[in-house]
C-alpha cells in the first residue's frame, strides 16, 4: 500500500510542478514581450536609447534565467530565442526601422514558441 | 560529450531502478502492460542520452510517470479481477483432454507452429497426452499431462521419500555469507571442522559450498589459474 500512495504522490507532485512550472514561464515570457514591445514601441517613434535599454532589458532578463530555461526548454529553443534577441539588438543598435520591426516579430514569435510549446493544448498533445 | 557520460549515468540508474520496482526479474514472466512499459523506458531513455539538445527532464518525467502508472496498475490488477483481466487479459485453455480448441486458437491468434514449439519445450511431442493446455496471459503455454502420462512420483509408488533440504550457499567464491550460515542452522565451529576434514586451509580457495536442512553439502574448489604455454 505504501508503494502505491508513493506513487500516488509521486504523480500528483509531478502534475504540480508542471502546472507551477506552466504558470511560472507564462509569467516570464510575459515579462520578456511587454519589454521587447516597448522596446519596438520607442524603435517606431525613433526613442533609439530607450528602445536598446528595454531590448537590452529584456535579453538580461532571458540570459538571467539561463539555468531554468536549459533545464525546462529544449535548448534548439533556448538558442533560437538567444539569437532572435541579439537580432533585434543588432537592428536597434543599426537604427533600422524596417529591420527592427522584422526582429521584433520574430522574437515574439520566438518567444510566444517557448511557452506555447509547454502549454497544454490540442496542439501540443497531438 | 562528458554530459552524454553523466547522462547516461543517470538514466541508466534510473532505468535499473524502474525495472526492479517493477518486480519481474525475468522477460519471460513479464506482463503486458509491464511489457510496454519496458520498451516505453528504454525509448524515452535513448532521447535525452543522445542529444543533449533535450532536457535530461524530458527523459527523466515520462520514466517517474510510467513507473508510477505501472505500479497502481498492478495495485488495480491486484485489487479487481475485472480490471486484471482488461488489462491483462485473462489465461486461455487451449487443449483439453487432447483436443485442440481452434475457437481459442483463433482467438488468441496462436498457430500450430508455436503451439507445437511450445510443447515441445515442454518435451511433449503427442498433444493427446496433453490434459490441459493453458495459454497464460503472459504468453507462455503450461502444460498439464493426463495422470497416465504424467511421471511416476515415489507418492504413486507408495514409497516414503525423504524430504531434501534447501541448499544454503555458505561460501560463494571464496566469500564467507555469515548470515546463510546463521540460517542454515550453523555456526563457525561447524564450518572449521567440515573445512578441516575436507583439508581445507583457507575459505579462499573455495568455490562454492552449499549446505541444507539434512545435513547435505555440495562443494567446489576454485580451478587453478590456467598457465600459459611454452
Amino acid at each position: 500500500m505504501k508503494k502505491e500512495l508513493f506513487a500516488v504522490g509521486l504523480l500528483l507532485f509531478l502534475i504540480t510542478a508542471a502546472f507551477l512550472n506552466l504558470l511560472h514561464l507564462k509569467r516570464f515570457t510575459g515579462r520578456l514581450l511587454g519589454l521587447t514591445e516597448e522596446a519596438y514601441r520607442c524603435a517606431t517613434v525613433g526613442q533609439w536609447e530607450e528602445a536598446r535599454k528595454k531590448a537590452e532589458d529584456a535579453e538580461k532578463l532571458w540570459s538571467d534565467a539561463d539555468y531554468y530555461t536549459h533545464i525546462v526548454i529544449r535548448h534548439g529553443e533556448v538558442d533560437g530565442t538567444t539569437e532572435a534577441f541579439c537580432a533585434m539588438l543588432g537592428e536597434l543598435y543599426k537604427e533600422d526601422a524596417g529591420g527592427a520591426k522584422g526582429a521584433y516579430i520574430a522574437l515574439k514569435k520566438q518567444i510566444e514558441n517557448v511557452y506555447g510549446m509547454e502549454r497544454l493544448s490540442f496542439k501540443t498533445v497531438f | 560529450m562528458v554530459a552524454i557520460i553523466v547522462r547516461t549515468i543517470i538514466l541508466y540508474s534510473l532505468l535499473i531502478a524502474a525495472m526492479r520496482l517493477m518486480g519481474k526479474r525475468q522477460l519471460g514472466e513479464v506482463e503486458l502492460s509491464e511489457l510496454v512499459v519496458a520498451v516505453l523506458l528504454s525509448e524515452m531513455a535513448s532521447h535525452p542520452l543522445q542529444d543533449i539538445g533535450i532536457p535530461l527532464l524530458n527523459g527523466i518525467v515520462p520514466i517517474v510517470v510510467l513507473l508510477c502508472f505501472e505500479v497502481l496498475i498492478s495495485f488495480g490488477a491486484l485489487k479487481s479481477v475485472g480490471f486484471r483481466s482488461a488489462v491483462f487479459g485473462k489465461p486461455s485453455i487451449i487443449i483439453r483432454n487432447g483436443v485442440i480448441d481452434q475457437a481459442e486458437m483463433h482467438k488468441n491468434r496462436f498457430c500450430l507452429d508455436e503451439l507445437s514449439e511450445e510443447l515441445r519445450k515442454k518435451d511433449v511431442t503427442d498433444i493427446s497426452h496433453v490434459r490441459w493446455g493453458i495459454l497464460e496471459t503472459d504468453g507462455t503455454l503450461n502444460v498439464i499431462l493426463c495422470a497416465n502420462r504424467q511421471p511416476l512420483t515415489p507418492a504413486d509408488m507408495n514409497i516414503a521419500a525423504t524430504e531434501r533440504g534447501l541448499p544454503v550457499s555458505i561460501i560463494s567464491d571464496g566469500r564467507l555469507m555469515k548470515e546463510n550460515l546463521k540460517k542454515a542452522g550453523r555456526d563457525m565451529e561447524w564450518l572449521k571442522s567440515f573445512l578441516k576434514d575436507n583439508r581445507i586451509r583457507d575459505i579462499k580457495t573455495v568455490y562454492y559450498l552449499t549446505v541444507d536442512e539434512n545435513g547435505g553439502t555440495y562443494l567446489a574448489m576454485k580451478s587453478a589459474p590456467n598457465k600459459g604455454s611454452g
